[in-house]
């Protein structure tokens, strides 16, 4: 079964090596506007007086992201330094999705991006994101499909308007339905 | 035997006929999976450490071994080492590979005369020793059962 999770909620979360020490907690996640996908994460020390680590973990380097730890392979897996989690000179917007509008392709505004919801595993990826609807609701849009990430703005392909979910519960079935409709759209071509 | 059985029992030196500790924790070390070490309560301070290679016999009521020489300050011995105290898996969670928690270790399944682990035992379940990817500070990890 798959499991979806918001991306706010991998904060706290320990990162341990599959050895089973623990190496630190996550911190923050960096997002990388350029694909809407998640860059990497910052960490901190375990404990109460903890600071910060200045270690980056690379969403690469992830063995697996579970509801209750960040599995890394080894301590090999952290960067030297947190450069990773600098937004780079090419991203002025910050390298941030959090707060971006989201639009259909055909010009309709669905909302303002406020998490993302990613897909647990092996493979951890960005599935969809959380935004606030013009209505002030907040909802779970799946995506699927082309899309294309700006400073201003997250472009997702028109059916995907149609595909929502209230929570992560049913977002599984949104994220599916929409894949066979976009499946069936391209077919139709 | 269940390593809560064996807690407690006295570790004898073959050279002199004297105890010189009693069986405190053990630590483990995997693929495969096994008992590295046990820690022994001696008298004095701290905990000494017995490596699971330096030991005779592990009978029904004593642990034999040749020299006490060998029994080393827990303090040299290195984390790299199975027998360092942070592979000791009791009290620790059990965490699958891919960041699940399944409970916590409460004690260990194994056979005394090779060291081999059968099983990590949860409240809930018997984890196979063939499962085990190690034992840290943290956690005790296995691998995913699908």
């Amino acid at each position: 079964m798959t499991v979806y999770m918001r991306a706010s909620e991998i904060t706290k979360k320990p990162v341990v090596t599959l050895a089973g020490d623990d190496l630190g907690q996550v911190k923050d996640l960096v997002f990388d506007a350029s694909t809407g996908s998640i860059r990497c994460f910052t960490l901190a020390g375990r404990g109460l007086l903890a600071g910060p680590l200045h270690r980056a973990l690379l969403w690469r380097n992830v063995h697996a992201l579970g509801p209750d730890a960040v599995m890394v392979r080894d301590e090999s897996a952290l960067e030297e330094d947190d450069t990773a989690a600098q937004p780079s000179a090419k991203e002025p917007a910050g390298g941030n999705v959090l707060g971006v509008a989201i639009m259909t392709r055909s010009g309709a505004r669905l909302g303002t991006v406020t998490d993302a919801v990613v897909e647990a595993g092996k493979t951890p990826v960005v599935a969809g994101y959380e935004i606030e609807t013009p209505e002030h609701r907040r909802v779970l849009l799946p995506v699927a499909g082309p899309v294309t990430v700006s400073g201003e703005r997250v472009l997702v392909a028109d059916a995907t308007a149609q595909y929502r979910a209230g929570d992560l519960g049913g977002f599984g079935t949104a994220a599916e339905s929409l894949r066979i409709r976009l499946k069936e759209d391209s077919q139709g071509d | 035997m269940l390593f809560t059985k064996a807690r407690g029992k006295a570790v004898m030196d073959l050279a002199t006929a004297e105890t010189v500790g009693t069986v405190a924790a053990c630590t483990v070390a995997p693929s495969p999976a096994r008992i590295a070490g046990l820690r022994l309560r001696t008298r004095g301070r701290g905990h000494r450490t017995l490596e699971w290679s330096d030991v005779q016999s592990f009978g029904p009521d004593a642990i034999a071994v040749e020299e006490a020489s060998r029994i080393r300050d827990e303090k040299n011995i290195d984390p790299g080492n199975g027998a360092h105290p942070v592979h000791d898996p009791v009290g620790k969670a059990v965490l699958t590979e891919t960041g699940l928690m399944k409970g916590i270790v409460t004690d260990v399944e194994f056979d005394e005369r090779s060291g081999r682990i059968r099983h990590l035992l949860t409240d809930e379940e018997q984890i196979p020793g063939d499962e085990l990817l190690g034992v840290g500070s943290y956690a005790a990890v296995v691998t995913a059962s699908q």
